[in-house]
């Protein structure tokens, strides 16, 4: 808002301020006051900061002024006024002849500009002021260079007047580096614009500099033109020192031509405009010519005294010269230390703004390598958590597995035992039954054949009789171990029954047997089935001492359903440890893939329950 | 016993010398012995005995088989059963064969005469100690119902029929959930029923209540 209010005021104000422009005083005492209040105000500051820019202000005021500025535009970042205030503070180091100061704010106004890319015209000023820097301190090449630029920029603006003071400079350098027909026509182009915008002064200047080249190629009668040219145009503006330039220039060619009136005529008038503190050189060489044409001319009297006047300025001169010489060496080195530091600057903050990069860069890639790292670290804790999940999973699962093949083991060994016993058993009660029953029974009937033919014999014979029919029933009495034959031959529900009989035969028990559907049964698993009821028959009556046990089977579709109850003693079937008879019936059950359920519990007898699958 | 030929069958040397003694002391004629069927089916084609006297437990074919083969090939000839297996179930199936006669191999001479002379007359013979059995087996047989129930599933119909659930009636008998379970399906799948009040139903008509 503040800038807004400033730029619609500035110019009002300038236009209010231009006609006393001239009253250098005024506005520099004002630019002082101004300067001493705590807290300047911004549309005065701008105000003044443009009155300072204008030509009569004293470099002083202009850099106070533009400095102030400069603080103001980057304390409130004003990014536009910032290079405007710097190329100013460089103009005022101009003005006062600090070339190398002036070239290093020019520097720094032309790299905000080139930046911002929104001041062509600026930009192009500040390159032309750098070129002049360059042309002052004798490096053409370079001036050159910076005045191409300007061109360049200008030529994009459609501005041609803008060019007359590009062209003026092209022509300059050109002339310095001896290129006189380049300066000719540069100077030339120059001119023409300068007369259509009718600008006395670059009028003025390029004529002058356009007999400056002519003086050069010593074609005198058109430098004679041209510095006359120049000297009106000068004469015009005013400017002495022009004045005193051209008309001095002109004396010289007129000498040169041996028109020594003339000359006179001319050195006199530079003579007289040359003002004090003017260079002293200037005043040696117009007395020194000067007496050169009095004596040409015989008038040895003021011959003498320009010649007086000669010596005494080129003895004070020869300690002023070395003095400037010296100064001069001093500002050229200062300018180009300045701009090997500000190229070691350049560098320096490129190398910088690169190695940031490459830092930021490095930076970005540590983050995203952190970020991966993080990532991958969180996946692989993850996978690990996992797999040691899984791990332990497995473990356990393998573990059980273990458990359950030892468990397996335990009981297909028993199984296996189970059956060598049983192979054993029959085998035993085979050979008790068949084969001592069979020899008992022969010795009975030998024994008996021989009663009645042998007196010795018969006396014994009733007792001999009664040892051997107990000798016989006792061998008999192993018979239930071999219904196994009978469950091979006649299936299990005959073998059942016939355990059933040799039970009931042998003592007080009751086995009440209903076997339905137990006929289906697969030939292995009713052999298991015969052996688990056999066990549990044998358990009941010699453990439980039940006087019932009932047996049932019934066929539940894919399913036998087994039922062993007995009213004997029974026992805790939750603490029971595994007696080597549940034991086998558990391995057994197992063989046939049963499932087996005991339900018992002290002085309430028993029950069996197995599910015992078909297929 | 003029013109009755008896022939021993047995896997047991012994025990035929002992028996062809005894026989041979009573003046029976013993013709000839084999110690297993197919050795006694070679003797057959030869000649047929009167009378086997034929043992049970012998390897390859039981006493069992070979009886039923002989009564199917030479009906003509008597067999004498003298084992010492006094089952049942051998007894069914050697009647069923057509056997004459079975003794057990503890008889004494008395009683093997005894059985021989009944044989001769066209009679039979079975020992007592054998008969017995097959009359106790028949005789309870009948006297199972023909749905039996344990005394525990009689309590735990009694208690379904008091209105108890299954877990109140695992509580009052103090057996498993599981147990009562299993008892009612035996109970349904042997009576047939479809369901509790039925069963209920049934217990109640046939007395079981």
């Amino acid at each position: 808002m503040k800038q807004l209010l400033v730029l619609i005021l500035c110019p009002l104000l300038l236009l209010a301020v231009k006609p006393c422009h001239a009253q250098t005083d005024l506005y520099t005492d004002s630019i002082q006051r101004f300067l001493q209040s705590p807290v300047p105000d911004t549309g005065k500051l701008y105000l003044f900061t443009r009155l300072a820019q204008l030509p009569d202000c004293p470099a002083d005021t202009l850099l106070k002024y533009e400095k102030l500025f400069y603080d103001y535009a980057v304390k409130h970042k004003l990014q536009a006024a910032v290079p405007e205030a710097l190329y100013h503070i460089g103009l005022a180091h101009f003005k006062n002849t600090g070339l190398s100061e002036a070239a290093d704010f020019f520097y720094r106004s032309a790299q905000l500009w080139e930046k911002s890319g929104d001041k062509p015209l600026e930009l192009s000023r500040a390159y032309e002021l750098l070129a002049a820097i360059y042309k002052t301190t004798d490096r053409y090449k370079d001036a050159l260079q910076y005045y191409r630029q300007a061109y360049r920029l200008k030529s994009t603006l459609n501005n041609e007047q803008a060019l007359i003071s590009t062209y003026n400079g092209m022509g300059n350098v050109f002339r310095l580096l001896n290129q006189s027909d380049s300066a000719i026509i540069y100077l030339k182009k120059s001119l023409a614009l300068a007369r259509q915008a009718k600008n006395t002064l670059y009028i003025a200047q390029v004529t002058n500099n356009l007999g400056n080249i002519y003086w050069q190629l010593e074609q005198f009668n058109e430098a004679h033109n041209w510095y006359a040219t120049a000297l009106a145009s000068f004469e015009e503006l005013g400017s002495q020192h022009n004045i005193r330039e051209a008309s001095f220039n002109l004396g010289m060619i007129a000498y040169k031509q041996k028109n020594y009136q003339q000359a006179i005529n001319y050195f006199t008038q530079s003579l007289d405009v040359t003002e004090e503190g003017a260079p002293l050189e200037h005043l040696e060489w117009i007395h020194q010519h000067l007496g050169a044409c009095y004596a040409a001319l015989h008038q040895y009297q003021k011959a003498y005294e320009h010649f007086d006047a000669y010596d005494t300025i080129k003895d004070s001169l020869f300690s002023l010269n070395t003095q400037k010489a010296i100064a001069d060496v001093r500002e050229k080195y200062e300018t180009e230390k300045k701009e090997q530091a500000l190229k070691v600057e350049k560098e320096r903050t490129q190398n910088l703004s690169e190695l940031n990069q490459k830092s930021r860069l490095l930076i970005y890639l540590l983050i995203f390598i952190a970020i991966l790292i993080a990532f991958l670290g969180f996946f692989m804790v993850r996978d690990s958590r996992k797999k040691r999940l899984i791990a332990n999973q497995l473990a356990e699962i393998k573990q059980k597995e273990n458990e359950q093949l030892v468990r397996e083991q335990a009981l297909k060994a028993n199984i296996a035992m189970l059956e060598g016993q049983e192979a054993e058993r029959q085998r035993i009660s085979m050979e008790l039954h068949d084969r001592l029953g069979g020899t008992l029974a022969s010795l009975k009937f030998m024994l008996q054949s021989l009663y009645g033919k042998d007196a010795s014999v018969n006396a014994h014979s009733q007792k001999i009789d009664m040892l051997l029919q107990d000798a016989l029933k006792d061998v008999r009495g192993i018979s239930h171990n071999m219904s196994v034959g009978i469950l091979h031959k006649y299936g299990l529900v005959e073998a059942i029954q016939d355990l059933k009989e040799t039970v009931e035969t042998a003592g007080n028990t009751q086995v009440i047997v209903s076997m339905q559907g137990a006929s289906h049964l697969a030939k292995h698993k009713a052999e298991e089935v015969y052996y688990i009821i056999r066990e549990l028959l044998t358990n009941a009556v010699k453990h439980a001492k039940a006087t019932e046990i009932y047996i049932q089977c019934y066929a539940e579709e894919e399913i036998l359903l087994l039922t062993v109850e007995d009213n004997g003693v029974g026992f805790d079937a939750g603490l029971r440890a595994k007696g080597i008879g549940l034991t086998n019936i558990e391995a057994r059950a197992h063989k046939i893939h049963a499932q087996m359920d005991i339900e018992s519990s002290p002085g309430n007898g028993a029950s069996f329950f197995f599910r015992i699958p078909f297929v | 016993m003029e013109g009755f030929s008896i022939f021993i069958v047995d896997d047991h040397q012994l025990f035929i010398e002992g028996l062809t003694a005894l026989l041979k002391a009573n003046n029976y004629t013993v013709t000839g012995f084999a110690n297993s069927g197919s050795a006694l089916f070679k003797v057959l084609e030869q000649q047929q005995p009167h009378l086997l006297l034929m043992d049970i437990g012998m390897k390859e074919m039981d006493g069992v088989e070979v009886s039923a083969l002989v009564k199917k090939q030479y009906p003509a000839i008597k067999i004498l059963i003298i084992s010492m297996h006094a089952k049942r179930v051998y007894l069914e199936k050697l009647i069923e064969a057509g056997v004459e006669g079975y003794l057990l191999k503890s008889a004494d001479d008395e009683e093997l005469k005894l059985a021989i002379r009944c044989i001769a007359e066209g009679s039979t013979y079975f020992s007592p100690q054998v008969s017995d059995s097959i009359f106790q087996n028949m005789v309870t047989r009948n006297r199972e119902p023909d749905v039996m129930l344990t005394p525990r599933e009689k309590g735990i119909i009694k208690l379904l029929a008091e209105g108890m659930n299954t877990k109140e009636i695992a509580d009052n008998l103090n057996i498993s959930i599981n147990t009562v379970e299993s008892h009612r399906k035996n109970v349904l799948l042997k009576t047939g029923l479809k369901n509790v009040a039925h069963l209920i139903k049934w217990a109640f008509e046939n007395g079981h209540l």
